[in-house]
């Protein structure tokens, strides 16, 4: 099968078997960008919308960022919802994930690598900083 | 003419293209379409019903322009006989007070070159807009006035009443041949007046005009009062340029667009179209450039202009006049590529929604949109049309979603923008900084904390630790560290320290030092810092706050990368 038929999640979970990225469902970190089990986020909504093929930007890289890239398979039920955070004191969260039990999401960074997300619910945040407004971290 | 009521799906759905489009004329470097521009601009004087008066100068950039043009607009007129010795007096004065602005407004490092080119810019492009003489400023200016009022009265009395007669007498006998006959009267009638009224005023008038002032003001004082009567003329022209062309148009769309339609979708239009726009052109390149020119020309203009002029021609005339007429000409100016989100807003019912104006409206605006797009900022007199470059480079980041603010200029290896004279302004993350805190090596430390300005110092704070990271700065600074270096529980093996940053907000903040979760590949991990509140007085706290988490939640930390 050539790879570019494959499904996304099959081709990432190869290659992470490969690489040995861990599929991890608590609290992890990749770059600014954090996804915190949905339990300790008073903010977290169900999401309803599945993750395109294409998978979804959680952050857009620009000048010079990179993009963190939520992906999952088109069938694996994982959803999620994307929104701008505009950096306020309480208004650090980028994305409400669902993964449902067996699936897993993918977090994908050219200069982090991929994160694997397992089972569970979760909210991506931005980390944030205070100057004499508090801003947004961009790496 | 059908009101726009509602907004289409298919409408909403072209909005990205759009606003697309619009931003990348905005955000242009090309070098100005020069021939567009010139054409446009000229059907903008026609709708507008001002002569084209044909000389286009062509400026490097806004500097110069914001000059030159209302130096050239103050002094444009005849030289040979009126006031021409005051005149040239002032000049010298004026065009050494643009040099010492220029020098002092470009950096220190391409001082010699840049400062000199752009002095030589300011003179050529004011010796092209005054070369030839059409017509005395105070002439043309009581001419225009006298001219409207003579027509005024000539149409009322000779248009009309022949109209009428010729219309009575053909009247109803043949009503359909009525409108060519009165085409043909009209014609005739029309132009006899207008040339004779034309000769009357052009001749009589403004000699007469003329000679008044002069024998009445004597020649220093005539200079303060043609400079009152070129602001009006100025202002007259650019108003009516810009009343008859862009005004218009604007004011016909709102009264095609309901209003409702304009609140109900000002989401979808207001902000979508014209906030995406401008923020990502207007208010991020346009404002930066305005306060950068405005700076440069208050600051250095005002002082020696008026110690120049004074010092030629004593207190009758103040270069603080010349200095003001410069700073209240920014009026004149049109923004050119700038105003890319007016010209979004109204293309967008033009082209996309098809709203119907009267009469040649919308190519008034074609016109006007192409000659803004064109070129940069751009001068409308009566004498001449001073038109501006556009920049060179140009590097904005984008800080919010689509809508304004939500672009700002930086660049933290070279000018935000620059243009292809050499003037350039640099930017970090939006704020103004001096061109060698971003060229070359940048500030010591040292330099950095000797730095008065708070805004300034912030910035290059971040410059250099974004270059070095933070060991230098803190070791320079001396800022106190707040409690142990721990270990990062969310970063096994790294550690977090916390120092309080003094004098660099207008806040006492504290910085978090950390290490990187990912190996760079030359195997090292990056150090950095971020801020935080100075409340938080334990590092794993701060790393926490961060994420919006407890200190407890952020030591479970399964993974980082």
């Amino acid at each position: 099968m050539i790879l570019s038929e494959m499904p996304v999640s099959r081709v990432l979970a190869d290659l992470a078997a490969e690489l040995d990225i861990p599929i991890v469902s608590g609290l992890q970190h990749q770059g600014d960008v954090s996804v915190v089990p949905a339990a300790w986020a008073a903010d977290y909504r169900t999401p309803t919308t599945a993750v395109p093929r294409a998978g979804v930007a959680v952050v857009r890289g620009e000048s010079g960022g990179h993009t963190h890239l939520l992906l999952a398979d088109r069938g694996s039920g994982v959803l999620a919802s994307v929104r701008e955070a505009v950096g306020g004191v309480d208004d650090l969260t980028v994305a409400h994930v669902l993964v449902p039990a067996g699936a897993v999401a993918w977090l994908d960074h050219p200069e982090h690598g991929n994160s694997g997300i397992g089972a569970g619910a979760y909210v991506l945040r931005r980390k944030r900083e205070q100057a004499d407004i508090v801003l947004l971290v961009r790496d | 003419m059908t009101r726009l009521t509602k907004l289409t799906g298919a409408h909403r759905d072209a909005i990205p293209d759009h606003v697309n489009h619009w931003v990348r004329i905005g955000q242009c470097t090309e070098p100005a379409d020069w021939d567009a521009f010139a054409a446009a601009a000229a059907e903008c004087y026609r709708y507008a019903g001002v002569a084209w008066p044909g000389r286009v100068v062509r400026v490097s950039s806004p500097l110069v322009l914001s000059l030159a043009a209302p130096i050239a607009a103050h002094f444009g007129r005849r030289r040979d006989s009126v006031g021409g010795a005051v005149d040239d007096a002032v000049r010298v004065a004026v065009f050494d007070a643009v040099g010492d602005a220029v020098r002092s407004e470009v950096d220190t490092a391409f001082r010699g070159e840049v400062g000199g080119a752009v002095d030589r810019e300011v003179r050529a492009a004011v010796d092209g807009a005054v070369r030839v003489e059409v017509f005395d400023a105070v002439g043309d200016a009581v001419d225009a006035e006298v001219f409207d009022a003579v027509d005024r009265a000539v149409g009322t009395a000779v248009f009309d009443a022949v109209d009428d007669a010729v219309d009575d007498a053909v009247g109803d006998a043949a009503f359909d041949a009525g409108d060519a006959v009165r085409a043909e009267v009209d014609g005739a009638v029309d132009a006899a007046v207008d040339v004779a009224v034309d000769d009357a005023v052009g001749t009589a008038v403004f000699d007469a005009v003329d000679d008044a002032v002069r024998v009445a003001l004597g020649d220093a004082a005539d200079v303060a009062v043609r400079g009152a009567v070129h602001r009006a003329v100025g202002g007259a022209v650019g108003g009516a340029v810009d009343g008859a062309v862009d005004g218009a148009v604007d004011g016909a769309v709102d009264d095609a667009v309901d209003d409702a339609v304009d609140d109900a979708v000002a989401a979808a239009v207001g902000v979508a179209v014209r906030g995406a726009v401008g923020g990502a052109v207007d208010d991020a390149v346009d404002d930066a450039v305005d306060a950068a020119v405005s700076g440069a020309v208050d600051d250095a203009v005002g002082i020696s202009v008026r110690a120049a002029v004074r010092g030629a021609l004593g207190n009758a005339v103040d270069g603080a006049d010349l200095r003001k007429f410069i700073l209240d000409s920014s009026h004149r100016r049109h923004g050119g590529q700038w105003s890319a989100s007016w010209l979004a807003r109204t293309s967008f019912y033009r082209d996309v929604c098809g709203v119907e104006l009267s009469g040649d409206l919308w190519d008034r605006d074609r016109a006007y949109a192409t000659a803004q797009s064109s070129a940069g900022w751009w001068w409308p007199h009566q004498q001449f049309v001073m038109v501006c470059d556009r920049p060179r480079e140009l590097h904005l980041e984008q800080v919010g979603p689509a809508g304004w603010g939500s672009h700002r200029l930086h660049c933290p290896t070279g000018p935000a923008i620059s243009w292809r004279d050499g003037w350039s302004l640099h930017y970090w993350h939006g704020t103004r900084v001096p061109a060698d805190l971003i060229e070359g090596d940048g500030w010591t430390p040292d330099r950095i904390m000797r730095e008065r300005n708070t805004e300034v110092r912030r910035c290059a704070v971040e410059v250099h630790a974004a270059r070095h990271g933070w060991d230098q700065l803190i070791a320079t600074a001396g800022w106190p560290q707040i409690g142990e270096t721990v270990p990062d529980p969310g970063n096994p093996g790294q550690t977090l320290s916390l120092y309080r940053l003094d004098h660099v907000y207008d806040q006492v903040v504290h910085l978090l030092r950390m290490t990187n979760g990912t190996v760079e590949r030359d195997g090292s991990r990056r150090q950095f810092g971020e801020t935080v509140p100075a409340s938080i007085t334990d590092p794993v706290a701060a790393a926490a706050w961060q994420i919006g988490i407890t200190r407890h939640q952020y030591a479970q930390t399964a993974r980082r990368t």
